[in-house]
């Protein structure tokens, strides 16, 4: 497995720009940040949900 | 001259940076202050905050004796090199292996870079990072012990995991020539298994050799025993979250004459990204929590620390919309690994293990997953799942829960770990401190003889309840 957008030590080190993982791969960012906002109304949603009386 | 100046600011920027960053990292042992002694029942407030001040003190002057030194001389033993000590000459040792016995060697207690030294800046205030960091690992343990240890005997734990433990496994894995980085690739930014990991598993050891407190389970169930004061363990949990931003903060390495900010591994990273991330991580850790445990605000507020801890590790790595699921889950796991650890009669108090032992391993060997493949120098492995969870393994197991259990064994069996049952009843507040937190509440009034009043009547002084 190796979702680094890096080749090596040396690319890595020396990188300009984006590092972080999954650089290259947008589509896999974009899903997070669906599932990123699917957990922000989870929890309005359970906010309405959860009642302890 | 001018080249001088520039040169020295340079200097002063990471002397600053540094110490500002360790000054913050103290709002940890503020919020552990508050929120144990909110944890506490009345009878124990005061023992359990006179604990918490004297880990300062303990943990603090055992790294600088002892702590330091370990951190510098350990990195390659026993896989890639030997213990560098004032025993060993330069001669004949590699450039590398010179530069490290350097480093040892100015780690020592007397040693001058230790010492108000115009030539050294840094040396001191590195010094003065870690021991906060040491201290955080005696501060994750006490709050889980409180109520019946007894005050010596937590010392002595403290000590043993903050000076020694730790440090051992931050210089394996969190350090620019640990083995744990160049055999194996281990990659542990926020040091979830090199801080976390390891003391929340010592303090499971020590729990189960502890026992749980009088009255915690009785007839085989469990009986909960609910904090004094839920909004002082809030405040304090808020202002461990302010330290911990301090704390991710000294994990990047700032020096004189870089031309960018790195890891401890000599890796590229931003502080800026270090911000974002940690308070994104917060959020969705509180999320994680709430809906886990339905809304049991003990859980939500530990929350927000299981994100941050669990995704710690990669945090350097991580692109702020995969901290978020990441930090979710491991604050949604984070109740039921409490649930587990209760079923078998560990009475962890504030969920130390939960929060810090589980939540570091799990966000250890996460980055084995969402940052594996990257290379952190020449010849070095990349980061991969089996690596992460070798390494982590090795700090929460070897490090961790077996010198917590043996230890704590050695100190049960010498008497030397558990107050009496009496002194448990009667609480620990009189018996190390002398005062309760509360004199107030079970105060009476008892005639004083030799007080005059104006009325000829006996005059009265408030006294303790409890005292004869």
């Amino acid at each position: 497995m190796n979702v680094s957008p890096f080749k090596g030590a040396e690319d890595f080190i020396n990188a300009k720009g984006a590092i972080y993982s999954f650089a290259d791969s947008p589509g896999f960012l974009y899903a997070m940040t669906i599932l990123s906002a699917a957990i922000m109304v989870y929890l309005v949603v359970k906010a309405y949900l959860i009642k302890h009386s | 001259m001018e080249d001088e100046a520039v040169a020295f600011l340079g200097v002063f920027v990471s002397e600053q940076f540094y110490y500002w960053a360790s000054v913050v990292m103290l709002m940890i042992h503020v919020g552990f202050l508050a929120y144990e002694g909110g944890v506490a029942r009345t009878k124990n407030v005061m023992a359990t905050m006179t604990k918490n001040l004297l880990t300062v003190a303990s943990v603090g002057l055992g790294f600088f004796l002892v702590g330091f030194w370990v951190y510098n001389a350990f990195p390659l033993w026993p896989v890639a090199g030997p213990i560098f000590g004032p025993w060993m000459s330069p001669e004949g040792l590699s450039e590398d292996n010179g530069t490290l016995l350097g480093l040892a060697n100015a780690a020592l207690p007397w040693a001058e870079a230790l010492g108000p030294n115009v030539s050294d800046h840094l040396t001191p205030v590195f010094m003065f990072a870690f021991a906060l960091f040491a201290m955080t690992t005696g501060s994750i343990m006490s709050g889980a012990v409180i109520e019946r240890i007894k005050m010596g005997g937590f010392l002595i734990l403290a000590l043993v995991l903050g000076s020694v433990l730790w440090v051992i496994a931050a210089a394996w894995g969190w350090h620019y020539t640990g083995w744990f980085t160049t055999k194996l690739g281990y990659h542990d930014f926020g040091c979830s298994s090199v801080v976390h990991g390891v003391a929340g598993f010592f303090t499971l050891g020590v729990l189960i050799i502890l026992g749980p407190r009088i009255g915690r389970w009785v007839d085989g169930k469990s009986i909960p025993i609910l904090p004094h004061n839920l909004p002082l363990t809030l405040i304090g949990l808020m202002c461990i979250y302010v330290g911990f931003f301090g704390f991710l903060a000294a994990c990047a390495i700032m020096l004189p004459e870089q031309t960018g900010v790195i890891t401890i591994y000599g890796t590229p990273m931003t502080l800026a990204s270090i911000g974002c991330n940690t308070f994104l991580a917060l959020s969705a850790g509180f999320v994680g929590a709430y809906v886990a445990s339905k809304g049991d605000p003990f859980f939500t507020m530990s929350g927000g620390l299981a994100g941050i801890i669990t995704s710690a590790a990669g945090m350097d790595l991580y692109a702020p919309v995969l901290v978020i699921p990441i930090a979710f889950f491991g604050a949604w796991m984070m109740p039921k690994f409490a649930k587990l650890i209760e079923k078998f009669k560990v009475d962890d108090v504030v969920g130390a293990v939960a929060v810090h032992g589980c939540c570091g391993f799990l966000g250890t060997i996460l980055v084995g997953i969402f940052a594996a493949g990257y290379v952190q120098g020449e010849g070095y492995p990349p980061i991969t799942f089996h690596g992460q969870l070798i390494c982590s393994l090795i700090c929460c197991v070897i490090l961790g829960f077996l010198p917590g259990l043996g230890l704590s064994w050695v100190l049960s069996k010498c008497g030397a770990l558990r107050v009496s049952k009496e002194e448990e009843i009667e609480g620990l507040d009189l018996l190390d401190c002398g005062i309760g937190a509360y004199p107030e509440t079970g105060a009476i009034k008892v005639p004083d003889p030799e007080l005059p009043t104006p009325a000829g009547a006996p005059a009265t002084v408030t006294k303790l309840a409890t005292e004869s």
